[in-house]
């Protein structure tokens, strides 16, 4: 925490070895939070390099993150995917997540393939089953391990809005998981 | 938050796909890379050379030869000035003795000249009024006109028919006005004719002609003295 703030106060002095540490440490993070969001690599890779400049931007400017970096990086992506999905209605499914998901097992076994249903059950409730305000909670709390406190800041809403927005998102998944389980058992 | 075990099924599976191997792709994140941090050192350039520029208006001694270069700037301003001032006073010294003048409370004294005379290049040509002035009366008495018909017994045998010339005797009056308004008589008694005809036509009478004789369109109620009958 305190090497982060440090790096922080380097990087507000526009210190170019704090900048570049920054975006090592940040920069896949982001892009896999965006793939999540976006489903495409190109436009994901595109928000990575937008977040980072408008950081650099906001630093130039005696702006930025003052404490939390991190939450500021990603509410900067949750940004800026939400005016690109308003912009071209980019809906495609996740299959990049799916297809990654235990590369190198040649010879997948009976639960690896079971799990593998699964999963591609789950990403697809999340695609089609949640409103987009309950897919990035989900995706902020469970799979970036933000707090209720910084997932309602990067939303912009109310931690009790949040927490309401979550349980709701998991009983839909559940409710879709259960489902498609019994149909694929 | 209450989340019951099923919905930690979820949760778990959640976190299982947060540990799927999604990567940057190495050749998207170098490239990347590379222009962050071509931005971040066009950054610190921008932000060294405002630093400078803040020292420099902080100290005044941020760049040697500026305090002289700025100072002999100045005079060569200075000096560009008072060149233009000076000739612009020297142009309009006129209106600028006028304002001094106006200025000091001196007596004013108007001069005022009667408006030049401009001679017009054309020749002027003079009308004169001619001295003569004819007087011309003009009389004009009314003309009576009787006009009378006169059948001439004289045929013409003109184009096989009967010509019927009208002569009018000694008077200008239209051939076609057949009745003509009786002139004004002098006598004072006979007030039924003063010259007034206005509305004092008289009408015609209609006649009845005896019976068995031929009706004559060309015949006048208005009996005409000279008219032959």
């Amino acid at each position: 925490m305190t090497d982060g703030i440090a790096l922080l106060k380097a990087a507000q002095k526009l210190d170019e070895e704090a900048l570049t540490a920054i975006f090592d440490q940040y920069a896949p993070a982001i892009y896999k939070y965006t793939l999540r969001l976006c489903h495409d690599p190109i436009v994901a890779d595109n928000i990575v390099g937008d977040v980072f400049a408008q950081l650099l931007e906001q630093f130039a400017g005696g702006k930025g993150p003052r404490t939390n970096l991190r939450s500021y990086l990603y509410q900067t992506a949750y940004h800026l995917v939400v005016d690109r999905s308003r912009d071209n209605q980019h809906n495609a499914p996740l299959e990049v997540a799916v297809g990654t998901y235990e590369k190198g097992h040649f010879m997948p076994t009976q639960t690896q393939i079971e799990e593998r249903v699964i999963m591609e059950a789950l990403i697809s409730a999340m695609n089609t089953e949640l409103t987009e305000d309950q897919r990035h909670v989900i995706i902020l709390r469970f799979l970036e391990d933000f707090s209720l406190k910084e997932t309602a800041e990067i939303i912009g809403k109310e931690v009790n809005n949040i927490k309401v927005i979550q349980n709701r998102g998991i009983a839909k998944l559940r409710k879709s998981l259960g489902l498609q389980l019994e149909e694929s058992w | 938050m209450e989340l019951n075990a099923r919905d930690n099924e979820v949760i778990n599976l959640l976190t299982k796909l947060k540990n799927a191997n999604i990567t940057y792709p190495q050749e998207l994140l170098a490239l990347r890379r590379q222009g962050y941090i071509k931005q971040v050192a066009e950054v610190s350039a921008g932000a060294g050379l405002a630093m400078a520029l803040r020292s420099t208006r902080k100290g005044g001694n941020g760049v040697g030869g500026a305090p002289v270069a700025s100072k002999l700037l100045e005079m060569l301003l200075v000096v560009a000035i008072v060149a233009e001032a000076s000739t612009v006073a020297y142009f309009y010294r006129d209106e600028l003795a006028e304002l001094f003048r106006t200025s000091s409370n001196a007596p004013r004294v108007e001069e005022i000249s009667s408006p030049p005379v401009i001679e017009s290049p054309f020749p002027t040509f003079e009308s004169t009024m001619s001295p003569v002035v004819t007087e011309t009366t003009i009389k004009t008495e009314t003309p009576i006109a009787t006009p009378s018909f006169e059948f001439a017994a004289e045929a013409t045998d003109q184009a096989g028919g009967v010509a019927v010339e009208a002569t009018n005797q000694g008077s200008t009056a239209e051939s076609s006005q057949t009745v003509s308004t009786p002139a004004p008589s002098d006598n004072t008694n006979d007030k039924s004719n003063n010259g007034n005809q206005y509305g004092l036509t008289p009408k015609p009478e209609r006649t009845k002609e005896p019976a068995g004789e031929k009706k004559d369109n060309n015949s006048d109620t208005q009996t005409n003295p000279k008219k032959p009958k």
